[in-house]
């Protein structure tokens, strides 16, 4: 999969929000790349960074918040008459209200959220909701199907009002909601928290994203219902090779479904790697410690469940040096309070932040 | 929210598709016999003074009579013999002059008889401006020589104060709706935009609808309504007149479609919408303002009656709705003199449509404000 072309760079990308009591560097540097239809996951605790992140992303950092550094580089996809080429975007010079970035949102870059009892908007049913993103997006070429060309859709008409209703159908029967046709009508106060989900991913995957952001789709989802989402998330991801990236602070989630894993702390991507080797060769002191924090089943113990040791420190008041280093069960006094470790490489395809690994 | 799934459980059990969001307003708000009553009076209000004030009155709204500030005469059914009568009828006036006074008095002439017979053929009139009919729901026979009915007295031009309340609360009644509607557009649309912005926008908003809510209303209104010429015509005047009162009156509607705003816009489904490439505008009017419609129309039942109010002083002050036109207010202005009202108190009946028109709406609003929360309450 590495061979992959790359579709999301991210580099430095710096988010502060600028409030009352001074600024908080919400996204501190954040450097990665996304490749197409692979999962990047996103792990890391509350308050990290991770869903500023992935807004900074779309350009939808919520007030007050700013990109003030860095870039986020979109590689879009263009085929036409069999050729293929690639036309670069740099979203962060985008207007964030501006018609170019709309294009981008939802049409080639969806997002889900979190919350899926509020993020449906209750005047309006599942199918509306499907139909809105449809019309919005998705233009209908004359039924061509293998020549699904972005230019030769966007010099066609419109959806019609039933062609998106069917569109609507189809796509809440690929996400698994049971009897579609009635389903569609369904105000979101009439369908389960699962079911909002689906309808959520079906509006997410309608338009065919290129990649889909999901910031932490089952975090309010019970285990049965979360594994069922998540099925369905890679059902559909290998059969429109669809790149995700997938937030979650869950470690069992992130193992299942991602293949390379940025883990973040403190608004800094302080590891990355495969998944296999995060999991089996992590190299910071903070992914260390992490892992020691799932609890293992079957696994007869006296001793109490390892936590990270101290508090997540103040935004305001970022410790000196390596952010980590109050915490870090690795502290060496007079290095890591003083100097601001590197983006290193360790590995093939495996950069942590750490003095552990910086001659110094 | 959920309880709606046990609470349409039986129904939606059959054809799967429960109940949406206005059948269930629907549902409770019939279940308030208050408010029903409240709509129906509205409804009755708006059906014979704002479409068939022509086919109700008994005479036109400027048809002048000898009868000068006649009293309201009374229908009966048992005449001074004692003997009953199927038909209402009334007994005629006589007009009296004291020649010392000069004061003018009305006797009942109870050998004068004139039976109030249904959809009789009296003046000509154009229903709703387009279908030409001379029938009107009640009057005396046309045949009878000398014939008049005045249920409620007549004015001092001698016309009937009946027939003039209805063609008055059509101007009345419709200078309310449209007064609302226009300051809908006007607060709800700033409200809205003020409170989804935020910032430098939302100061201004609020800040200018603070200043027209400290403003003391009477005098901007005298001074906004002596900028219409005294020259235009009635209509002019009463499309001003609604302008002016929507222009004072919008800042509350603002300020509560703002606090509602406000608070939507920080929902996860606006997120959501950006997140799928809804632009500013149709997230504002697509997603917010749908989830404040509710609201809004309450907001706006229960505007209606302040805006009926404002018309009243207005013309009663003589800023408002200018004779020759008639509005409740108008003829409120004739009768709000001491001299009215120790010699001709029927004038005053005005007051008591008002009275009743207010009441509707509020009892109306009051109703649509609890059924648009079908999930709360008992």
């Amino acid at each position: 999969m590495s061979e992959n072309p790359v579709l999301v760079e991210v580099k430095n990308l710096k988010v502060q929000f600028d409030v009352r009591d001074g600024i908080v560097r919400a996204v501190d540097g954040a450097t990665f790349e996304i490749k197409r239809g692979q999962t990047m996951g996103i792990i890391g605790e509350s308050g990290c960074g991770k869903s500023v992140t992935a807004r900074a992303i779309l350009q939808m950092v919520p007030r007050p918040g700013k990109i003030v550094d860095g870039e986020v580089i979109y590689h879009r996809l263009i085929r036409s008459n069999g050729s293929e080429t690639i036309d670069v975007v740099n979203i962060t010079r985008l207007d964030p209200d501006g018609r170019e970035i709309r294009r981008i949102r939802g049409g080639e870059i969806g997002m889900i959220f979190q919350e899926p009892m509020s993020s449906l908007t209750p005047v309006y049913t599942a199918g509306s909701h499907i139909r809105e993103a449809v019309s919005l997006h998705r233009l209908m070429p004359i039924r061509k199907v293998e020549t699904q060309m972005v230019e030769a859709i966007r010099a066609h008409r419109e959806v019609t009002k039933e062609e998106a209703r069917e569109i609507a159908i189809e796509m809440l029967h690929k996400v698994g909601l049971p009897k579609p046709e009635q389903r569609v009508d369904s105000y979101p106060h009439q369908l389960s928290g699962g079911q909002r989900q689906r309808v959520m991913i079906a509006i997410a995957l309608s338009c065919e994203p290129a990649m889909l952001i999901a910031d932490e789709p089952t975090t309010a989802l019970d285990v049965s219902i979360e594994a069922q989402i998540l099925d369905i998330m890679r059902d559909l991801q290998e059969t429109v090779d669809m790149a995700i990236m997938f937030i979650t602070h869950n470690l069992g989630v992130i193992a299942e479904m991602a293949e390379e894993i940025c883990v973040m702390y403190m608004g800094k991507v302080v590891e990355r790697a495969s998944a296999v080797e995060v999991f089996y060769e992590p190299k910071h002191p903070y992914t260390r410690d992490l892992l020691k924090s799932i609890p293992h089943v079957g696994k007869k113990t006296e001793a109490r469940l390892a936590s990270i040791k101290g508090m997540v420190p103040d935004p305001f008041n970022l410790p000196s040096g390596c952010v980590f280093h109050p915490r870090c069960l690795e502290y060496m006094p007079g290095k890591c309070d003083r100097i601001v470790p590197k983006w290193t490489q360790v590995g093939e395809n495996h950069w942590v932040r750490c003095l552990l690994y910086e001659e110094v | 929210m959920a309880t709606n799934e046990t609470s349409a459980a039986p129904e939606a059990k059959k054809n799967q598709v429960s109940q949406s969001y206005w059948s269930l307003v629907w549902w409770k708000f019939k279940k308030n016999r208050l408010a029903i009553i409240g709509g129906i009076v509205v409804l009755l209000f708006y059906v014979c003074c704002g479409l068939l004030a022509e086919f109700v009155a008994p005479y036109g709204v400027h048809t002048e009579s000898v009868f000068l500030e006649a009293p309201p005469q009374w229908p009966r059914f048992r005449d001074v013999e004692g003997k009953w009568h199927l038909r209402p009828f009334v007994y005629g006036l006589e007009q009296q002059i004291d020649t010392a006074t000069r004061q003018r008095s009305y006797v009942v002439d109870t050998t004068r008889c004139y039976p109030i017979h249904f959809f009789v053929k009296a003046e000509s009139y154009r229903l709703l401006g387009l279908i030409k009919w001379d029938r009107h729901l009640f009057g005396v026979h046309p045949d009878q020589e000398g014939a008049h009915v005045y249920l409620l007295g007549t004015d001092r031009l001698g016309k009937d104060q009946l027939s003039r309340l209805f063609y008055g609360g059509r101007i009345s009644l419709l200078i309310g709706l449209t007064g609302v509607i226009m300051t809908l557009l006007f607060g709800a649309t700033l409200g809205a935009i003020s409170g989804y912005y935020g910032g430098a926008v939302d100061m201004s908003v609020q800040r200018a609808t603070e200043f027209l809510g400290a403003f003391p209303d009477i005098p901007l209104f005298m001074a906004l309504a002596s900028v219409i010429p005294a020259t235009v015509s009635p209509l002019i005047v009463y499309f001003l007149l609604t302008i002016i009162l929507a222009f004072v009156r919008w800042g509350g509607l603002a300020r509560q479609v703002r606090g509602l705003v406000l608070s939507l816009r920080e929902r996860e489904y606006v997120l959501a919408a950006q997140s799928f490439g809804a632009s500013d505008r149709r997230i504002l009017f697509q997603h917010l303002i749908p989830g404040a419609i509710s609201h809004i129309i309450v907001i706006a039942t229960l505007a209606i009656p302040g805006m009926i109010l404002s018309e009243t002083a207005l013309s009663w002050l003589g800023l408002g709705i200018r004779p020759p036109m008639t509005s409740w207010g108008v003829m409120l202005q004739e009768g709000g003199n001491i001299r009215a009202i120790r010699y001709t108190p029927w004038l005053l009946i005005p007051i008591l449509f008002i009275m009743f028109a207010v009441l509707a709406f509020n009892m109306l609003g009051d109703g649509l404000r609890d059924a648009t929360d079908p999930y709360g309450g008992q």
